[in-house]
This record gives structure tokens, sequence and C-alpha cells, in this order.
């Protein structure tokens, strides 16, 4: 039997209340607080001159339309905690002695984190395994890869769905790393339903490609890379992220870090949609830079009606 | 005790095989013939420096290797014939079925080139060049002459029947659907009597059905490309090819009217229905598998027939009704993917991300190796493999 402590109900609501405004005050002084929902529009936006990122952009700069309505927005440079999840795909693409590279792409990105980030690892082929969650520790990270022996066929949308599941750890903002070269063929879920739960996620996915050594592809595959290429892109198009194609294993840890730096490199814009239903459905969002060139790489819309 | 082929009975598949159940680890595909645990049919279509470069052969006869398979080491007759250059395969193989040969040495012809045909990847690899077309050719041939020599004995006919079924696994596993289906098709005439080919036939329709996304998906899948994917998560009845559902349908109630405790028939025919909108029928047949699955000794088929109820009762919107079938599911084998993917992603889309995340999440903890039942059942009759190839190399040995 448990014992309780109870107070009467209002002085407990009151005592409640006071801790957490307390609280909040605390927390908001120390980093950005991010409410999500549909009340509150978040937007990870990337802002480039078309090759490298533009910093010290302000609200002021950003013109946010919602189903073309203007929005008054704010905007925060700082990334908060990150939670950074790793999905790879384990059918094939850690042979050729590919699992190292990987094991020191994904130390170079680690130690790139800050105190409050984590990792968290899924890997995929015809199954899933989830091989770490929400950890700062690589040697767990190391010894969980090691484990990973290449077999069996590649289910993207499967090990992308895990990996935007790990990364909603209360953190701030989410990543989702997936390394796949996206020859899709055993997923359950389909490309409409990994599409549809992508448009309800707050994560930015940014896919990495490995580079595929000469005669290892075989004739049958070989006209599938492109479209499988564009697919991807698609899918990961509607968080605002991007298809990275890497050229060689030993670039793979620069390219692990250039993610991670773009990704921090990223302005979150938030609004409280004005002027527009709150429970219609899929808004479309366009967003600018005023007066001068950019190519902005954001999610292009968002649903209003979680329910 | 039956004969140890090398490629096929490997004490490793065996014993995990008897300790966890014939769904719980799996007989793989590989470069270089059959080995136990996760499957790796990806790599089975690469082609290794040794499958190709003839190693040291020798100067036995087929006729010796074929008498070797029935009476000495049949491990050491396959390896020998499947080091066999093409050039030398070929017309010595003929040679035999040109010749007047009996049944026992026919069989053992098909044994050996089936045995071959694995060692070398031959299934893996479809009918991609270079000599992905020199065992299982000859075994196609040796397996037609043998049952056309022996209509009247049901021991060859069991042979033969057994045979389809294993190569159309084979064929299956590898996702090479079109092959599986050509090759049964071939010679369902022969077969229409016995329920377990027409499980074989029907589960080969019924993953060419689709449901596919679009026509360029669906043509894609009937040229025989195993790079189109095949989601269990599609619902698009309006997306499945009607003459390999109408194959599928037939091949299926007829396989379960000759033996309605064939639990897997049942399954599939469930299946069929969920995907052509037959929701009444599929609710009976499903529910019958959820619940007569386990008892038969098949609880990968209890738990995907709750899967199927669950998608096509999200597929009615009957979201409370598909998500206790989800949990049903996840109920009985909790780190398979299929029902927690299904439940998790229905729950996101319908306005409960939080917790449709954290039922994907509760897969965390699930073992590295095992089997998947959704990429089982894609597998078709694979997991018979090993029961399979003992009971032809023991017919073969008698």
């Amino acid at each position: 039997m448990t014992r309780r402590l109870s107070l009467p109900g209002p002085l407990c609501l009151a005592a409640l209340a006071a801790i957490v405004a307390v609280a909040a005050v605390a927390i908001a002084q120390e980093r950005p607080v991010f409410r999500t929902g549909v009340d509150l529009v978040r937007l990870d936006a990337l802002v480039t001159d078309g090759s490298r990122p533009i910093g010290g952009l302000t609200a002021a700069d950003f013109e946010v339309r919602d189903q073309g309505v203007m929005q008054k927005v704010q905007v925060a440079t700082q990334a908060g905690d990150v939670s950074v999840a790793l999905a790879l795909d384990t059918s094939g693409s850690l042979e050729e002695g590919r699992l190292d590279g990987l094991v020191r792409a994904i130390e170079a990105l680690m130690n790139l984190l800050a105190p409050a980030d984590t990792v968290s690892l899924v890997t995929f082929s015809d199954r899933l395994v989830v091989r770490a969650d929400s950890t700062r520790d690589i040697t767990i990270v190391r010894a969980a890869l090691q484990q990973a022996a290449p077999s069996g066929m590649t289910a993207v949308w499967d090990g992308l769905f895990a990996g935007l599941s790990l990364g909603r750890g209360g953190a701030d903002r989410s990543l989702v790393l997936l390394f796949t070269d996206g020859l899709e063929n055993a997923s359950w879920l389909s490309e409409q339903q990994i599409t549809e739960s992508v448009k309800r996620s707050q994560a930015v996915i940014y896919a990495v490609r490995p580079p595929e050594p000469p005669g290892k592809v075989s004739v049958g595959q070989a006209g599938y890379l492109e479209p499988a290429r564009r697919r991807l892109q698609q899918v990961v198009g509607h968080s605002g992220g991007s298809v990275l194609d890497t050229d060689s294993d030993g670039r793979l840890p620069a390219r692990f870090v250039g993610v991670l730096n773009e990704f921090r490199s990223r302005y979150l814009i938030t609004y409280e949609p004005t002027g527009v239903g709150r429970d219609d459905g899929w808004h479309r969002v366009e967003v600018r830079v005023r007066g001068r060139q950019a190519k902005i790489q954001v999610r292009p819309g968002y649903y209003a009606n979680p329910r | 005790m039956p004969v140890r082929l090398r490629v096929w009975l490997l004490s490793v598949a065996v014993a995990l095989t008897l300790i966890a159940g014939p769904r719980a680890y799996t007989v793989s595909i590989t470069d270089s013939g059959l080995r136990s645990g996760p499957r790796t049919p990806d790599s089975a279509h690469r082609t290794p420096d040794s499958a190709l470069c003839p190693v040291a052969q020798s100067s036995q006869s087929l006729a010796a290797l074929i008498n070797q398979c029935r009476q000495g080491s049949a491990d050491a007759a396959v390896a020998d014939f499947a080091a066999w250059p093409p050039d030398r395969v070929r017309p010595t193989s003929e040679a035999i079925l040109s010749s007047n040969a009996d049944a026992g040495t026919l069989a053992a012809l098909v044994l050996l080139h089936t045995a071959a045909a694995i060692e070398r990847g031959e299934f893996g690899r479809g009918n991609q060049p270079p000599h992905a077309d020199l065992h299982y050719p000859a075994a196609v041939r040796a397996v037609r002459l043998l049952s056309a020599r022996s209509t009247s004995d049901p021991r060859v006919r069991t042979f033969c029947s057994n045979w389809y079924v294993l190569a159309s696994s084979m064929w299956c596993a590898g996702r090479h659907y079109v092959t599986a289906a050509q090759l049964l098709r071939g010679a369902k005439g022969q077969f229409d009597g016995d329920a377990e080919f027409l499980l074989a036939a029907g589960t080969a329709a019924e993953m060419l059905m689709g449901p596919y996304e679009s026509e360029m998906e669906a043509m894609a899948a009937q040229s025989g490309s195993r790079a189109i994917p095949t989601a269990g998560g599609k619902w698009f009845s309006g997306g499945v090819l009607s003459s390999d559902r109408t194959d599928a349908e037939a091949w299926l109630r007829r396989a379960v009217s000759l033996s309605p405790g064939l639990v897997e028939a049942r399954l599939r025919l469930g299946r069929v229905w969920c995907l052509t909108d037959r929701q009444a029928d599929a609710i009976r047949e499903l529910e019958r598998v959820q619940q007569e699955g386990t008892q038969a000794g098949h609880p990968f088929a209890s738990y995907l027939a709750a899967t199927f109820l669950g998608q096509l009762h999200q597929h009615a919107r009957r979201v409370d009704a598909a998500r206790a079938a989800y949990e049903a599911a996840i109920a009985m084998q909790p780190w398979d993917r299929a029902a927690r993917l299904s439940l998790g992603q229905m729950l996101v889309v319908t306005g409960r991300p939080d917790e449709g995340w954290a039922v994907v999440r509760g897969i965390a903890g699930a073992p590295s190796t095992g089997g998947d039942a959704w990429s089982e059942y894609r597998s078709g009759q694979f997991w018979q493999t090993f029961d399979r190839m003992s009971a032809l190399a023991a017919w073969v040995r008698q």
C-alpha cells in the first residue's frame, strides 16, 4: 500500500502553478523553448547563397506565408538540444570495410555534439534493430555497430520511420541521418505511408548515400539507382532535408560532420498561425528572405489537423 | 539417417530450427550455398570470383558422380559437380537425359543439378549472366523428363512435386516471383490435386498480384525485376493485377479445400481477399488463422493474420478495431516490425504522434538475430527448404 501526500485541492493547484511558472522562467532563461503542435508552427530552414549557409538573419529578414497569408514570425539561431537519430542501412552497405569508415564518421559527428545532445542508432535490412537509444557514449554506438553484420534486403522506409521515432527524445530539435543507397525492396511501410509520417514529424532528414564500388551494382539494380535517389529526395524533401552522395568511404566522416554543421546552421522559424484555419488539413508554407538572393530549404507545409 | 549434403545440411541451422521452431531461424541463400541465420539475398546475386573460376575438378564422369550421390559421399559429388565448367556440364548432362536412364538416375541428376545451382548461387542471381543458366535449367529438364516417364508412380510424383515447391521457394526467397510463377504454371496440370504444390503456385501469384502504386511498378514486377518495392503496408485494390489475383485465389482456395489444415494457404487466401476488399471473407479466414495458427505450430501465421486484420480494419476506418488487432499481434511477437510499424504509423497520422512514435520505439531491445514475419512471408515456402532437400536426398538414396 502506498501512502500519498495530500493537499487541499485549491492549495495544491496554486502550488503546482507556482512551481511550473518558476521552472518555466528558469528554463526560458537557459535556452530557447520550442512549443509543438498546431498552435505553433515550426520551420527548420536552411538558408544558403547557393552553396554556403547565410548567417546573421533575424525575424525581420524572413517573409513567411501560410496558405498565402503573411505571418508574424520569431526566429532562433541557437539549435538548442539536438537529438540525432542514425538510421543505417546494413543490407550490404557495410560490406568491403565500410564499417570502419562508418564508425569513424559517427565518432567525428559525436565529437561535435554539445553536452545535452544525444545519439540514437537503428540499423535496418529486412529487420529493424534499435541498437542505441539516446546515448552520448561512443563505445555503446561502436559496439552496437560491430554487431551489425551486413545481410538481408533493404527496408529503407521502415528504417526511416524507426529513425523518426527515435528522434523524439524530448530534444528541442531532431535530426535523422539516414545512411542508405535507397534501393528500397523490403519495407513493410509504403512510400505513401512514410511520406505522410514525415509530413507530421518535426525532424529534419538528411540521407547520405554511400559510394557504390565499381562492379558491385548488379545489372538489375543499375537502372534503379537514380530513380531510387529521386524517390528518396521526394520523401526527405518533406522534412526540409536533402540527399547527399558520397564519392568515397574516406569522405564519410567529413560528410557526417557536414550534415551536423549544416543542421546547426539552420534557422528555427516559429509562428502562431493567424488568418488561416487551425483545423483544416494540409497548409502550404512559403518562406522567403527579404532583399537578397537566397536559396531556402524548408518543409513545404504542415498538417493543421493532427486529429 | 538422411544423407548429409554439404550445401543444405548445416548443423547450426538444424540446431537452431529444432530449438526455436521452424520459423525462428532460416536457412539462407548465399553465394556459396545455404546457411543459417539472417538471409542474404542481396549478396546472393553478386557473383564472387570463386564461383566463376572453376576450382580443381576431378576426372570422374557424371555417371560416377550420380552413383556417388546415390551410394557414397553426396557432399563430395556435389562439390565436384559444382566446380565443373559449363562446357563440360551441358553435354554430359544432355547425354544422360537422352539415354534411357531409370527414375533413380534421373532423380539423382535432378538433385545434383539443384544442389550445384544452389552452390553456385544461381537462384540468388536469377537470370543474370554469366552462369545463372547452367544447372537450374538442366534440373528443370531432368525433373520434367522424370515426371513424364513415371506418371503412374506416386513416389516419383511426390519427388517431383517436392522439387517444384523447393525450386519455387528458392526463387521466392530471392524475390524472383516471375520465375517461380513460370516454373509452377508449367507443371500445374500434373499437380492439380497436390495442396502443397497449389500453395506454392498460389504464393507466387499472390506475391505478383501487388498491390502496386503505379502502372510502371506493376510492369517492372511483371518483367521480373526484384528491385521493385513490395511494401506490406500498401493498400491499393485498384493496383492489384487481376490475372494473378484470379490465379492466386483459385489455387489457394483449391489448396485449402484439399487440405483444410494448411494454415499458410488460409493465411494467404485471407490476404488475397483483404487486398481485393472482400472484407467478410477475409475477416472470417484471418480470424480463423489467428486462432488456429499457433496451435498448429505456426505462430508466425497467427501474428500475420492479426496484422492483416489490423490493416483491413484500418482501411475501413475502424481505428479501434485496427488498434486491437495490431496490439494482439504485438503481444504475440513483440519484436516483429510489421504490426508495430502499422500501429505506430496509424497513430501518427490520426493525431496521436507521441503515442505512435512510442509504439515504434518499443522495438528497442529486440534481439539482433531471428526471423521477421513479413520477410519470411515474402519468401514463400523457403522456410521448408531444409526439410524438402532432405526428403529429396533421402529419396535418391533409397
